[in-house]
């Protein structure tokens, strides 16, 4: 941080240290004091078991395994904590912020690197995903690193950066599957220079220049001048760039080569487990919310349907992009305007397909976003950009402690609340049935107490390749049954409604006297249903 | 200075891809107005799709303007030796300063072409200016030819068309007093006068003050969108129009439509459209061949903008151009996109009245999630801003496009004065800032400021602070973002602070330096 120690100190320094040092502040409360969530204790639950085992349930449960296994090793050194596992993510989010530095630096100058950095290490999204015991900070890493790399090969016609390009595509790869979308952006952005290259040279149809062409193109391709076809400027094309895209395609299929065991062995596997939440098709509020998420993070439902209806002021910027501006250098700013929109246009319209739009799968857009927003602000007049700056950043610290604080951010899941509340209420005469059922690691994380936790459906998630059952009343009814037998009291914890949650409580309601209720944030319930009048057990 | 002129004005080649493109996206955008599902209240739906249908046609014109057509662009001709047309050089006078008259005098004998000859066309008697006598007094002194009109009528175009009996030049050049010729001018001009089917070549108009304020500035960087990107493609159209100044005209062809028209206010555009009827062609060249001064006040940018608004809506109702005999397809279309242009304002008040409409009565216009307005709003408003920056040369600013959206006001009170048949004199903008408080030239837009900030308060209060009350609000926020600079250039606000502080404090002194 030696922008802290030079000779004059700007207002835009102090900024940053006070930025950084306000997140930090934030950050650790954040990091002390959040529940553990379904996916954080999926990761936990994976990662304590042995180095195959990880590499086959990750395998099922359509993932990829790198982040699985370091956690195994990092919680080997450290201790299976939530804490410890969340400090892992923490280190990623921490090493992207130089790598972002220098990516913009490389890319724009110090100002913008600054700005950049700054706004990335604010970002309540990021920093969401920072703590959070998850693949994606490290998905934002490689992610970051990649386009470092690949920049450099592209500045440099492939002399600098192959080593580390080829590094991060194989480490990405197998952070996450929708890293193929980074290395897709990279092949669009090779095809997009060798095309404009291809038209600079067509274009030049006349005078000396052309001659110089089919000249070149003829030596370089042993045809005769006159026989100089579009075939061959398109050849010609190729020899300009030959050096980059022979590099970038050698360190590409290089890295699918060390990734192809990885996809026979799934492919070998056959069906996934399917332990995953269902994802809804998008809409196109969705799309808009992704970008307005990086900036400002996870809010409650009316804040965030506020920001996302707040998209004309976007316009301006817009205006501000297409009109002339003081001057910024910004190198590739088409690479950079592709890898942060195409994806999410792309993935859009596959999710009409298949539906895989989630937010938090695009968090690599983020970087480069951030690079964007702001080269744009920091192309604005100094007063104006001076007041946007403040502003965003006051407005991104004020939603930043909304999010951490407030019990109705939308991804906030209050299990270690419930599983306090469950160990709290229940003795091993009671049986807790959790719906949805992969659900069943977050609560199994945080309760404490000798109750039996089953599932609703009932899963088999010991057995191999054991995929979680549909949802079925005569089934239902049998599972309950069976709890009538052995139990006094059924404690029900309804979250991740699957589209069955209703026929559960329907059917417990009116079966059985509600005992209890309790809600817990973003819709968790538990409830609790008398089984039996007459307890068959008396150790309570 | 002369190094800090541009030696052209700035434009891009746009790619044709990219313009059809823009027509792709239009259509998808304008597509979704024509479902039915969208349409709310069924009045403010109509109201605002005839303005969507406004926009689209205007954008439509514009990439038709800049569409690169390589048949137009040709190296400029070079002139024989035996082409040697006698020039009149003609300095409009209509009370400027006696100093700016005389540099541009001096000026004019500066261009190099000996077969010239210079005349004053001295109005100031009839515009009872007391120094008229003076005028022709620094004729005498710098051994020019003085006309000085003793009747009244036409305005400029009167002034010109009584020279034109006076004199007999083949070749008629018009600048007005304050715009000094470059002694390369009619080198660079008359040689497309070879062409004998040349009616006229227009110049730019270069301001040599654009630096000075927010209003030279704002008033610079609009000329340079419409004499860059614009006039040029209007150019390949064989459209450009006479602009009043910096032009060399064809004596015959000026002649044949009765010289410049006096009953329009904009007599130089009516006129470009009648040389054009008869067959001639016209030529621009984006050379910067002459420098001028560019409004320093609001009232003046007014004055000038509202006589050119009222003008080009003047040709619209009265001498509509699709109407025309003698122009071509292009050429229609070209001055009717410039006719429409000063339609502007009505649009724009329909545009900025919606969100207010919406937060004190609820009323939407359309029926539809405001995200899926957006998906097909945000690629149209993309690639067309864009293709402006293109076109431009990377060139246009915020403030011209602040500037041409803010004007929505006086082009009203120009629409209006048509409308009611109100009559309007020729005023030449004055050359020297105005002294004074301009800032009721921006009331309407403080006084949408006040009614949006009203009915935002209304609107939350009313309907809570819902995804349709921030869109609306957004939508305000929005124009008023692009007001602001055309407000910021109405009134010096540091007079504001001069009043409120202590006159010791470094501001106030700062601000007096």
């Amino acid at each position: 941080m030696n922008f802290i120690f030079i000779k004059n100190i700007s207002i835009a320094h102090i900024l940053f240290v006070l930025g950084i040092s306000a997140i930090i502040a934030l950050s650790t409360f954040s990091l002390f004091f959040q529940s553990i969530r379904l996916d954080e204790s999926q990761s936990i639950w994976l990662s304590v078991k042995s180095f195959f085992e990880i590499l086959n349930l990750t395998a099922q449960d359509v993932h990829v395994p790198l982040y699985g296994v370091i956690l195994h090793y990092w919680m080997q050194l450290f201790g299976a904590d939530i804490f410890v596992a969340r400090s892992l993510s923490f280190l990623f989010y921490v090493a992207t912020i130089p790598a972002l530095y220098i990516l913009a630096r490389e890319t724009a100058n110090k100002q913008v690197a600054y700005v950049t950095t700054l706004f990335f290490a604010l970002s309540p999204f990021i920093l969401w995903y920072s703590f959070e015991a998850r693949t994606y900070s490290l998905l934002t890493l490689m992610a970051t690193l990649s386009h470092l790399f690949f920049m450099r090969m592209i500045r440099s016609n492939a002399e600098n950066g192959k080593a580390g390009f080829f590094l991060s595509l194989v480490v990405g790869l197998y952070t996450h599957y929708f890293f193929l979308l980074v290395v897709f952006m990279q092949a669009v952005y090779v095809a997009v220079l060798y095309i404009q290259r291809l038209l600079h040279d067509l274009k030049e149809t006349s005078g000396s220049k052309l001659q110089q062409i089919t000249r070149l193109a003829a030596l370089q391709t042993n045809t005769p001048e006159k026989k100089i076809s579009l075939f061959r400027y398109a050849k010609h094309a190729f020899v300009h760039h030959k050096k980059l895209i022979l590099s970038y395609a050698i360190a590409v299929a290089s890295a699918f080569v060390l990734f192809a065991p990885w996809l026979i062995y799934v492919v070998s596997l056959g069906s996934a487990s399917n332990t995953q939440p269902l994802v809804p098709a998008p809409s196109t509020f969705n799309l808009i919310q992704t970008f307005v998420l990086f900036m400002f993070g996870f809010q409650n439902q009316e804040i965030q349907s506020i920001l996302v209806s707040l998209w004309p002021v976007s316009i301006i910027l817009l205006f501000i992009v297409f009109t002339k501006r003081r001057k910024l250098a910004f190198k590739n700013i088409e690479y950079f305007a592709l890898a942060t929109f195409l994806p999410v246009a792309l993935v859009f319209l596959v999710s009409y397909i298949k539906p895989v739009f989630l937010s938090r799968y695009l968090i690599f857009l983020a970087p480069t976003m951030f690079l964007l927003l702001s080269w744009t602000l920091l192309s604005f007049s100094k007063k104006i950009r001076y007041t946007a700056l403040i502003g965003y950043t006051a407005i991104s610290l004020s939603l930043l402690t909304i999010q951490i604080t407030s019990a109705q951010t939308t991804v906030k899941e209050d299990y270690r609340g419930v599983g306090a509340y469950l160990s709290s209420q229940t003795d091993p005469s009671d049986i807790i049935g959790v719906s949805a059922p992969f659900t069943v690691y977050p609560i199994e994380y945080s309760y404490t107490g000798n109750s039996r936790i089953d599932t609703i459906p009932q899963w088999n998630r010991f057995k191999e390749g054991q995929r979680i059952p549909a949802f079925s009343q005569t089934e239902l009814e049998k599972q309950v049954e069976n709890y009538q037998k052995q139990y006094d009291e059924l404690y029900v914890v309804l979250s991740y409604d699957q589209g069955y949650e209703d026929d559960i409580r329907t059917y417990l309601d009116s079966r059985f006297q509600l005992t209890s209720t309790k809600s817990f944030s973003n819709g968790i319930i538990v409830r609790s249903y008398k089984m039996n009048y007459n307890p068959k057990i008396s150790i309570k | 200075m002369k190094s800090l002129i541009p030696k052209k004005i700035f434009s891009g080649n746009v790619n044709k891809a990219l313009l059809v493109l823009n027509v792709i996206m239009a259509f998808v955008y304008i597509g979704w107005w024509f479902l039915p599902g969208h349409i709310g209240n069924p009045s403010l739906y109509a109201v605002l799709f005839i303005g969507e249908i406004y926009h689209l046609f205007m954008a439509i014109t514009f990439w038709m303007t800049i569409w690169p057509n390589n048949k137009r662009i040709r190296k400029a001709p070079i002139q024989p030796e035996t082409f040697y047309p006698s020039v009149d050089v003609y300095i409009t006078v209509a009370g400027e300063p006696l100093d700016i008259i005389r540099q541009t005098i001096n000026a004019a004998k500066n261009i190099d072409y000996k077969a010239k000859k210079i005349y004053v066309l001295n109005d100031n008697l009839v515009i009872k200016d007391d120094n008229w006598k003076d005028v022709e007094r620094l004729a005498k002194e710098l051994k020019v030819n003085c006309i000085t009109r003793t009747v009244a009528g036409g305005a400029k175009a009167g002034n010109i068309n009584h020279a034109l009996t006076k004199t007999k030049g083949e070749i008629v050049v018009i600048f007005d007093a304050d715009m000094k010729p470059y002694p390369e001018f009619l080198k660079r001009t008359l040689p497309y006068f070879v062409d004998r089917k040349v009616g006229f070549v227009q110049t730019p108009q270069y301001y040599t003050n654009h630096a000075t304020n927010e209003v030279s500035q704002g008033s610079w960087e609009q000329q340079s969108l419409f004499f860059g990107p614009i006039m040029q493609g209007k150019d390949r159209w064989n459209a450009a129009f006479i602009c009043g100044t910096n032009v060399a005209i064809r004596r015959t062809a000026l002649v044949e439509v009765g010289g410049m028209c006096e009953d329009n206010i904009a007599e130089d555009f009516l006129t470009s459209l009648s040389i054009h009827q008869n067959g001639w062609k016209s030529h621009y060249i984006r050379d910067v061949l002459s420098e001028g001064l560019a409004p320093e006040d609001m009232l003046s940018y007014y004055k000038q903008q509202l006589r050119w608004a009222r003008g080009s809506l003047e040709v619209l109702f009265g001498s509509n151009p699709l109407f025309k005999k003698g122009l071509s397809w292009g050429q229609k279309m070209q001055y009717l996109s410039s006719g429409l242009f000063y339609l502007n304002g009505i649009v724009v008040l329909i545009d900025i009245t919606m969100p207010i409409v919406f937060l004190f009565f609820g009323l939407e216009p359309v029926s539809t999630t405001t995200m899926t307005f957006a998906i097909f709003f945000i690629p149209f408003m993309f690639l067309n801003l864009y293709t402006l920056y293109i076109a431009s040369g990377k060139d246009v600013t915020f403030k011209a496009i602040s500037f041409s959206q803010s004007s929505w006001a006086l082009q009203l009170t120009a629409l209006f004065s048509v409308l009611m048949n109100q009559k309007m004199t020729f005023v030449v903008t004055p050359k020297q800032a105005q002294e004074g408080n301009f800032l009721f030239l921006a009331y309407p837009h403080l006084a949408y400021i006040f009614i949006a900030v009203l009915a935002t308060i209304v609107g939350i209060y009313n309907y809570g602070l819902n995804s349709s009350v921030s869109t609306n609000v957004a939508w305000i926020l929005f124009n008023i973002l692009l007001f602001i600079p055309f407000i910021n250039a109405s009134y010096k606000w540091n007079k504001l602070f001069d009043t409120f502080l202590p006159k010791k404090l470094p501001l106030a002194s700062q601000d007096n330096t």
